[in-house]
């Protein structure tokens, strides 16, 4: 292999377990679990916006979830945007309007999410205010749990992002998504422990309204809003938290074309906005968020072709050659059947020929991947089944070499796109 | 101005703990590439003493000179076979170990050397032994270099014949990157008038360029078909 390369794997190792190291100890050296107990007697008032473009599968359950939500009912009102929708998203919702007097409908032209939700931010006038996506279904307690956070917060405390967690997984890929968010919710702890969050994820994030207007609301040219407004108040010096077991549901891709569409997206607008907050990186005024976790967001993209480039040397190198070898020999495999047979299949065997430095550093940074994914289930309160178990081994194995392709074709779609833009 | 915070000690302990994991890890693999160097000179050893064996044998067998030496022959042909099989197992270990660079270049480079010294006592031994006994077995010798492309092609073509024939094929590999001056290679090259790689030498026939799989094919059917008459006949193959 190429010694260039061989270098960069090394680079990328040391790396992974520095992270690795960095999160342990900020796990370890503090009670970062502890929920907030603070007791609320005036709760302030919260509007939810849900921004809506042809919904109609999942539009009632996400409202009846957002007007059921274990909160004063004269303290929450819940505003659908509908942009723009040619389904009956609309209609549906105007049969609930009259059961639920704090429920509104606002219809737009067709215009983006980011446009949506500051047009209904216009009509808003409540202390703090949710996004909650189309295809999002919160729990009752959530909202209480949420806002106790922003209640023992100082002003700076601009949004509280809830528990991410995949609704009712039933394809392989909703499986290993359903590892990934649960991973996620405790990364995002140990982030917001850190002052670093850069998203505050569509599925219920609540933010200070004032603070929200003050900055100019969503970013209507972002690909990603919920990331372009995190990296904007953390240049603005404000916080965002997360909060312990604020469960939210969410709707993940059934299958590889929508989880393409939907991950290309998400890394493009992840690069536009690290792009576009570039200044950021490495700068102590903005604490762990410039110092590390701007060199991270970026690092893990580079990563990705990375490991891209990396698998064309250990998997896709050695198939050719093989096909290659077979067509030397007229792919006459029973000369190498009969010699399985008569020597056995591992006879050429030998354990000195592992790389056991590679392989050294392959088990630390898996056993550290492992034992992170063990502790998020366990701050997650969710089992480990069987079942779950299997589905470790693609999520090992595969997801990362299959986000790495959408990260490639992400970065060359972002590239191609700016070159047209000059 | 007001600043964030910045977690300065956890940043300095988490560098030390990941240096001490990744010195770990080389150290690991420093004593693993000396317990291979152990284990390629353990083969090494091995291989002399299979040698200074067989040559006993030849030895034996040659001073009797009689009817019933003959006897001893089949004993004598297995172990041959086995030694050499031993020895392009060994070979291929060395070779596995140095494409990954696991085994420091100047033991590689005498290890090569001396692995081309015993291809060759081999090719001797089994040369004379088959002036003394019947023996159903054909030699290849295997000329190669690192700079020529299409040599990889040649060596597995050889590969699959060997799954083929099993020990009734026993090709011996030259790897011209460390053979060019030893003297008693170049001298085969000369008899054999040897100029470029890749070049087999089916017992005393040269092939001077690639040798396909059919043309291969048809050279070994030939040579096993002459020698299982020879044998019948009961004259020695040569």
């Amino acid at each position: 292999m190429n010694t260039f390369l061989l270098i960069l794997i090394r680079i990328s190792y040391l790396i992974s377990i520095y992270t690795l190291v960095f999160w342990f100890l900020t796990l370890t050296e503090r009670d970062i679990f502890k929920k907030s107990s603070k007791r609320v007697k005036d709760w302030p008032t919260v509007s939810v916006l849900i921004p809506a473009y042809n919904e109609e599968k999942t539009i009632k359950k996400c409202v009846l979830s957002a007007l059921n939500l274990d909160y004063p009912k004269d303290k929450l009102n819940v505003i659908v945007v509908n942009d723009g929708s040619t389904d009956k998203t609309a209609d549906i919702v105007k049969s609930m309007m009259k059961k639920f007097p704090n429920l509104k409908l606002i219809n737009l032209k067709n215009g983006g999410k980011a446009h949506a939700l500051n047009t209904a931010l216009k009509q808003v006038n409540s202390e703090f205010f949710a996004c909650l996506d189309a295809d999002s279904f919160v729990d009752k307690k959530t909202l209480k749990k949420m806002i106790r956070v922003f209640k023992s917060s100082d002003e700076k405390l601009a949004v509280v992002i809830p528990a991410m967690k995949v609704y009712k997984p039933k394809t392989i890929l909703q499986k290993i998504q359903d590892i990934e968010y649960n991973t996620s919710i405790l990364l995002n702890r140990l982030l917001s422990e850190l002052d670093s969050a850069y998203v505050a994820p569509g599925p219920f994030s609540i933010y200070r309204t004032e603070v929200v207007k003050k900055i100019g609301g969503f970013d209507e040219n972002s690909l990603t809003e919920d990331q372009e407004i995190a990296y904007r108040l953390q240049k603005n010096m404000y916080h965002l938290k997360q909060c312990p077991e604020a469960w939210v549901f969410t709707s993940t891709p059934k299958n590889g074309r929508e989880f393409f569409k939907q991950r290309k997206r998400w890394d493009r607008g992840g690069i536009q906005t690290w792009w576009k907050y570039r200044e950021l990186m490495f700068n102590p005024k903005y604490g762990n968020f410039g110092v590390m976790q701007m060199p991270l967001i970026i690092i893990r993209y580079l990563m990705g072709i990375l490991a891209l480039v990396s698998s064309y040397f250990f998997y896709i190198r050695p198939l050719i050659k093989l096909i290659h070898n077979l067509n030397l020999v007229g792919w006459d495999l029973r000369a190498y059947w009969r010699d399985a047979f008569r020597h056995g299949l591992f006879h050429n065997f030998s354990w000195l020929n592992l790389n056991f430095v590679n392989l050294f550093f392959i088990i630390t940074s898996l056993t550290g991947t492992l034992i992170l994914v063990f502790y998020a289930f366990k701050y997650t309160k969710e089992g480990w089944k069987l079942g779950r178990l299997l589905v470790l081994i693609p999520y090992i194995a595969l997801y990362y070499l299959l986000q790495s392709i959408i990260v490639v074709v992400a970065f060359t779609e972002t590239i191609l796109n700016r070159r047209k833009e000059w | 101005m007001r600043r964030k915070k910045l977690f300065k000690r956890k940043y300095v302990l988490s560098a030390f703990i990941t240096i001490i994991i990744f010195l770990l890890g080389i150290s690991f693999g420093m004593i693993i590439d000396n317990m291979r160097i152990r284990y390629v000179e353990n083969l090494n050893a091995q291989q002399e003493i299979n040698f200074e064996n067989l040559q006993l044998q030849s030895d034996y067998i040659d001073l009797l000179k009689s009817e019933n030496s003959t006897n001893l022959c089949p004993a004598y042909q297995a172990v041959i076979e086995k030694a050499v099989g031993d020895l392009s197992d060994s070979l291929a270990k060395v070779e596995e170990y140095s494409k990954n660079n696991r085994v420091n270049e100047e033991d590689y480079a005498r290890i090569q050397k001396k692995y081309i010294l015993d291809n060759i006592r081999y090719w001797f031994l089994v040369r004379t032994a088959k002036k003394q006994c019947p023996m159903n077995t054909t030699t290849i010798l295997y000329f190669y270099d690192s700079e020529c492309k299409i040599c990889p092609n040649q060596g597995v073509i050889l590969s699959y014949f060997k799954k083929i024939y099993g020990n009734n094929l026993l090709v011996f590999p030259i790897n011209m990157d460390y053979g060019k001056d030893v003297p008693v290679v170049l001298m085969i090259e000369r008899q054999y008038n040897i100029t470029g790689y890749p070049s087999i030498v089916v017992e005393d026939e040269a092939y001077r360029s690639i040798v396909g799989k059919d043309e291969l094919s048809r050279i070994l059917q030939d040579e096993f078909r002459r020698k299982n008459e020879a044998m019948r006949n009961g004259t020695l193959s040569s």
